[in-house]
This record gives C-alpha cells, sequence and structure tokens, in this order.
C-alpha cells in the first residue's frame, strides 16, 4: 500500500453492492510497477478476485474500472479500462473508452472503482469530491444513455459530472451490451455493459477538483506541447484530423480490407454512399475531442448534423460501425447508418458486436434458417428499417431479438451446426472490420487476442500498412509469416502497456515513437524506463491476461479463426483467392511466446524473467 | 507531356485535367499532391483498385485521388 504514487491518486473505491458498502483501498504501489495501471492493474486484481465458476452476470463477478498514470495527467486522448470476466467470451472481458469520465473519477479522488456484488433493485454511484454515495435509481431504469445522464446531471445540480452509464441493452443483460461514458463514447466490448446490468448499477457519475501529483511538471508539459504538435506533422494524424476513423473506410474497401456480406463478398458498389468523407460532405460537419476534458490536435471525433434524424449534433458513425454495420449487412444509404448508430449508442450496445450477430441473422434467414414468420418481417441485405427494428428486438429481448442479444457464438449454437459454420468470431467475441484474408497478421492478432477478436490488442495492420515501428527494428512491411508473428507480439505487447498507462492508440502508432513515450512515462511517475522497458511492461501484462485466461479454462484450440477466413476464399475484389494462413502463423506464435502447443502455458523460464508477481501453475 | 484526369475523391464531379512529367504512380502522387496543395497520405484508385507505389498509370487515365486515413 502507499499514499502518494506519481501519476495516481493513490485510492481506489471498493463497492459491495450486494450489502451496499463503499471503502477506499489503497493503490497497490508494487503492482502500479509491474503492471503499471489501467488494465494491467485491472487485469491483476480481477485475478485474486474470479475462477473458473465465477458465473460472468452473476454477483460473484467483479467489474473493475480502472484508469492509467496519464489520465489526466497528460491530457491527450486519455483512455479507461474496463475490466472483468467477459459475459460473450467467459474468459477476460476489457474495453478501453476515451472522453472524460477517467479523467473526472482521478479528480473525484479515485483511480477506479472495484464492483462486487449485486443490488436487488437499481442504484447509481455518484463519486463526487472525495466522496462515494450509493443512490436510487429505480426512476432512471428503462430510460436509454442519454436521459440518463441528463437526470442524473441534473439530481446532482452537477453538469460538468461525467456519466458512466448503460441503456436498456444492460439493463436486459443483452451480452453484447455496451457501457457509454460522455454521452457519446462507447466501452463497448465484450459485454461489459451486461455486467453492469446484471449488478443493477445504471450508471456511475463522477465530478472533482484535485489534482494528482506528476513527478517532472515542468518535463511534463514541455513534453506535452511536443505531443500536441505531433499529429500535425503525421500523415496519419492529419488523415485522422480530416475525417475522423470513418475516413479510412474508402482507403480500406479499395485495399479489400473491409467485410462485406458477412465477409463473403469482396466488393460493395454502395461503399460511396457511406465514407465518411460522403457524410462529411452531405452533412454538415464538426470535429471534436472525444471528451470536454480533452486536449487533443487530433480531434477524430466527428459530428454531423442530419436534419431527417435529429436537430443536434450527431455522432458521426466510426469506421468499425460504417463496416460491420454498413458494408457488412450491405447498407449503402448514410442517413440509415446515422440512425442505427445513434440507437446503437442510445440503448447502449456494441455497434462491432451488433453489426457482426445481424449479420449472421441475414445469412441465416438467405439460407431458410431463420424465416420471417420468427421476426415478423422480412430481413433482407442491405435494409436499413429491418435493421433498426432488430436492434430495438436485441435491446429488448424482444422475439428472435432474445437469441441475438445472447452474442453470435450462442445464437448460432440455438440454431444449430449448419448456423455454426457462418458464425464469424473468435472465442465468442464477434469480429471487428479489420480483414484477416488482406493482412494475415491481423488474423493471428485476432486468434491470439486475450479479449477474442480485438484490433485494439495489436493494431498490425498499421504495420502492414506502412506505419512501421522503425525504434523496434520494423523498418519494412512483414512480407513472410515470421515477420508478421514478430510484428503481432511486438504490437500485442504494445497495445498492452498503452492501455494500461491510459493512452489512446490513435495518438501514438504514426504520431510519435516510443522513445518520447517513455520519456513521458518518466516524467510523470519517474520510473526510469527506456522503450525496451515500456515493450516489456506490456509483454508481462499480456502474459498476466493468458494467465488468467488459462485460469479461467482457455483450451488452445480456442486460439484460432473462423473457417471462413482459412478455407473459403472471395470470387472477387482486392482480395480475391486469398485465405489466411492460421496455423503456420500460430504455430510460430506459440514458439515465440514460449506457449506449450498442448496447454496453451507459457514457460516458467518466460514468466519469471518477466517478473510476474503469480506462478505459471 | 502525358496528361491525366484527376478527381479529389469525395468530389467525384470535378474533374482536373493535369500534365505531368512521369508516369510513376509514386511520382504522380507527389507532383499532384504540390499542385493540389494536399497534405496528408493520399493514394491513387483506378479502376477500384489502389495503385501500388511502383506501379504505372497511363496516358489519358481517369484516377481518383484518396486521402489515406488509418484509422481504428
Amino acid at each position: 500500500m502507499c499514499s502518494v504514487v506519481f501519476g495516481f491518486s493513490g485510492k481506489l473505491l471498493d463497492v459491495d453492492l450486494s450489502k451496499g458498502e463503499v471503502k477506499t483501498i489503497g493503490l497497490r504501489e508494487d503492482w502500479s510497477r509491474l503492471y503499471v495501471g489501467g488494465s494491467g492493474y485491472a487485469t491483476r486484481l480481477l485475478y485474486d478476485l474470479i475462477s473458473k465458476e465465477t458465473e460472468p452476470l452473476s454477483p460473484d463477478n467483479v467489474l473493475v474500472i480502472m484508469t492509467g498514470p496519464f489520465v489526466d495527467t497528460f491530457p491527450i486522448s486519455p483512455k479507461t479500462a474496463f475490466v472483468t470476466k467477459s459475459p460473450l467470451t467467459g474468459y477476460l472481458g476489457k474495453s478501453m473508452v476515451g472522453g472524460s469520465f477517467g479523467a473526472m473519477l482521478k479528480r473525484a479522488g479515485f483511480d477506479g472503482i472495484v464492483l462486487r456484488g449485486a443490488s436487488r433493485k437499481p442504484v447509481y454511484l455518484a463519486v463526487i469530491d472525495g466522496q462515494a454515495e450509493i443512490r436510487d435509481a429505480s426512476h432512471l431504469w428503462g430510460k436509454d444513455v442519454l436521459e440518463t445522464s441528463k437526470i442524473i446531471k441534473e439530481e446532482l445540480n452537477n453538469q460538468k459530472a461525467k456519466v458512466a452509464a448503460i441503456g436498456p441493452a444492460g439493463e436486459n443483460l443483452v451480452r453484447i451490451a455496451a457501457v457509454i461514458t460522455d454521452e457519446r463514447r462507447a466501452a463497448g466490448r465484450t459485454g461489459v455493459g451486461a455486467v453492469m446490468g446484471s449488478k443493477k448499477l445504471k450508471a456511475i457519475a463522477a465530478y472533482g477538483s484535485r489534482k494528482v501529483n506528476v513527478y517532472d511538471r515542468e518535463r511534463l508539459v514541455h513534453l506535452m506541447r511536443e505531443h500536441l504538435a505531433a499529429p500535425l506533422k503525421s500523415p496519419r494524424g492529419i488523415g485522422l484530423r480530416s475525417y475522423g476513423t470513418s475516413g479510412g473506410l474508402i482507403s480500406y474497401a479499395m485495399d479489400g480490407n473491409v467485410p462485406i456480406k458477412n465477409w463473403t463478398k469482396g466488393v460493395f458498389d454502395k461503399v460511396d454512399n457511406i465514407t465518411g468523407q460522403t457524410l462529411q460532405k452531405v452533412y454538415k460537419s464538426r470535429g471534436v475531442a472525444c471528451g470536454t476534458e480533452v486536449v487533443c490536435s487530433i480531434q477524430c471525433h466527428k459530428e454531423l448534423q442530419v436534419s431527417g434524424v435529429s436537430e443536434e449534433w450527431e455522432k458521426c458513425p466510426e469506421f468499425e460501425t460504417l463496416a460491420l454495420i454498413g458494408t457488412n449487412l450491405m447498407i449503402g444509404n448514410g442517413e440509415s447508418l446515422v440512425k442505427i448508430n445513434r440507437l446503437c449508442d442510445r440503448l447502449g450496445l456494441d455497434t462491432i458486436s451488433t453489426g457482426g450477430v445481424i449479420a449472421w441473422a441475414m445469412e441465416a434467414y438467405e439460407k431458410g434458417l431463420i424465416r420471417a414468420e420468427d421476426l415478423g418481417f422480412e430481413l433482407k441485405w442491405g435494409d436499413g428499417e429491418a435493421v433498426l427494428r432488430l436492434v430495438e428486438m436485441i435491446a429488448y429481448r424482444r422475439g428472435l431479438g432474445d437469441v441475438l442479444a445472447e452474442g453470435v457464438k450462442r445464437a448460432s449454437q440455438r440454431i444449430g451446426p449448419e448456423a455454426e459454420k457462418f458464425a464469424i468470431h473468435v472465442k465468442g467475441l464477434e469480429l471487428p472490420a479489420h480483414h484477416p484474408r488482406r493482412y494475415h497478421s491481423i488474423g493471428l492478432a485476432y486468434a491470439t487476442s486475450n479479449i477474442g477478436a480485438s484490433h485494439l490488442q495489436g493494431m498490425t495492420m498499421l504495420v502492414e500498412r506502412g506505419i512501421l515501428l522503425p525504434e523496434y527494428g520494423i523498418s519494412e512491411i512483414p512480407k513472410d509469416i515470421e515477420s508478421k508473428v514478430r510484428v503481432t507480439i511486438i504490437h500485442q505487447n504494445l497495445c498492452a502497456f498503452l492501455d494500461s498507462a491510459g493512452l489512446c492508440k490513435f495518438g501514438v502508432f504514426g504520431i510519435v515513437d516510443f522513445n518520447k513515450i517513455a520519456e513521458e512515462y518518466k516524467a510523470i511517475t519517474g520510473i526510469e524506463a527506456s522503450k525496451e522497458d515500456i515493450l516489456m511492461a506490456g509483454e508481462r501484462i499480456w502474459y498476466l491476461e493468458r494467465l488468467l485466461n488459462l485460469k479461467l479454462g482457455l483450451r488452445v484450440e480456442e486460439d484460432t479463426l473462423p473457417k471462413r477466413f482459412v478455407e473459403e476464399p472471395l470470387e472477387e475484389g482486392p482480395i480475391k483467392g486469398v485465405t489466411c494462413p492460421i496455423n503456420q502463423l500460430l504455430e510460430l506464435f506459440y514458439r515465440y511466446r514460449e506457449l506449450d502447443p498442448r496447454n496453451g502455458y507459457p514457460s516458467e523460464e518466460r514468466i519469471r524473467k518477466l517478473g510476474l508477481d503469480i506462478s505459471v501453475s | 507531356m502525358p496528361t491525366i484526369k484527376v478527381r479529389v475523391y469525395p468530389d467525384l464531379e470535378n474533374v482536373v485535367t493535369v500534365e505531368v512529367n512521369t508516369l510513376v504512380v509514386k511520382e504522380v502522387l507527389e507532383v499532384l499532391k504540390d499542385l493540389l496543395r494536399l497534405q496528408g497520405q493520399y493514394a491513387i484508385v483506378k479502376n477500384g483498385r489502389i495503385l501500388s507505389n511502383d506501379e504505372y498509370i497511363s496516358d489519358d487515365d481517369d484516377i481518383t485521388l484518396i486521402q489515406v486515413v488509418e484509422g481504428g
């Protein structure tokens, strides 16, 4: 335990919702050094608190919300971790969210919150200036995310408070439910919203004005100025500043890097209608930082004014949404996508998983495995109105929506073996949009990510597209199996570090190098770190996550990709005829990671060298 | 000198005719970025496909410049 660790407030809230008790616990300095903070620290906490027998949607599960040392000390693109046992995968569940909720939690005096048990009635947690109080939320249950945030701010008489809330999807234990913070940012992945719902916790509001100590403020201010200027000189920063992630769709589509028709087609002739460039040309648009307390020169959060949707500024769908709900469902109408995106956010649904499960349903419908009588309407590719109806059915678990609310893995198992063949997921988590046939290293990253298919646990498509890491010896685009495996391992480790430090990957890869990140880390925490130390810390966290999953029952055969990418080449488009050689990639990955191919466990030697405070056994 | 027709995505209606002294994609890109005062990374698309830097375009080709945005 410690009272002052640079970069942290030094305290966490420990909330037992079954007993209605709130305690304060100290931050462990040894863990903040070993596992950095954020998702690494939260995973270490979780390791001691859950087991293979813990049912994810029971009071026994624990949800940890945790900030890293960069959050609110370095106001460029902060990320806060939501970590739990995932109701989708049964393994580590993790979702990182931008915005200012984490910063406000720290200003309220706490680095994180450990949520245990489950309340008998709906509640919300108000964390204001060093005090935390569990409040009744019966009047909020059933309300959408925006209404919830608005009412809570009014009740607290504090418009500057930041709220993390679930919508009806989380309340109804929809396994693809998100937590929405700052009214617009989603901790979308792995069903963290359902875990919050299972605890009858509608929301958390945070506000405070405390400052966290940093090791060398003068140096940090200098480094911040340099970091803020970097995106304006970098092609990646300029691109994201121009259009946000939505601007990626057009070049990815021309390169074969998008899902089309549940990953069965290589060309979508309406893609021009839904690119970020088109949406921001057709509608009035603006770019803002992801949170009011965020100082970011990229401002990748884009908003649109779409008169047919609402009078307010609406979030421009991100690339992942445009791809998973647009091209993957073959919806070529921008207004439809803005409406679907808005509905998902309000109801608290992850748009990636929602797109994945609806694509599966559309294919099942096409194959006659789901009928119009089961749905009450037809479900044809490209039908935005049908998708809007289905999104509501999922969030409220109505009709077939109750099956889809289970996520694509469980939904397909309910329909039968024929339907399981085209359920696109890894370990139960629906695939993001980057294409394993196009970039084989992203296929490996999906197969071996500790949370299931995630593009943010190893953003190797960036390297295959030329955003290199010369400071780690990656000076050219990987072409062969060996270099793709090496790149994947390095990227996984770096992403694990960034999720723990609380830094947004958009503000790092292709923007600043890791020598600079190491300097910033030292200026905040006082911990002497080189780029090698950063990589090693990330590696330690990756193995910690792996060991947690093994403790929870992970089997080696689950480190894989859906057969569609391995056995079914596309018949058209930029990646016609290509499949992902996942078995060759995995064989080398296991060797380089020193994982036993029989049971997936890492070698004791590797764990000892990395200094983890848990053993392989 | 060879002439090419260029559109800058998403303004597909506006076609600019440009004389270039090279037909190598990488060099054409540099010329066009300079001429059209474009910042960031761009790619040339022809017939629905991004051309690689070492490919060639042809005299009188109709191409589209798109800004490459590396999102998440």
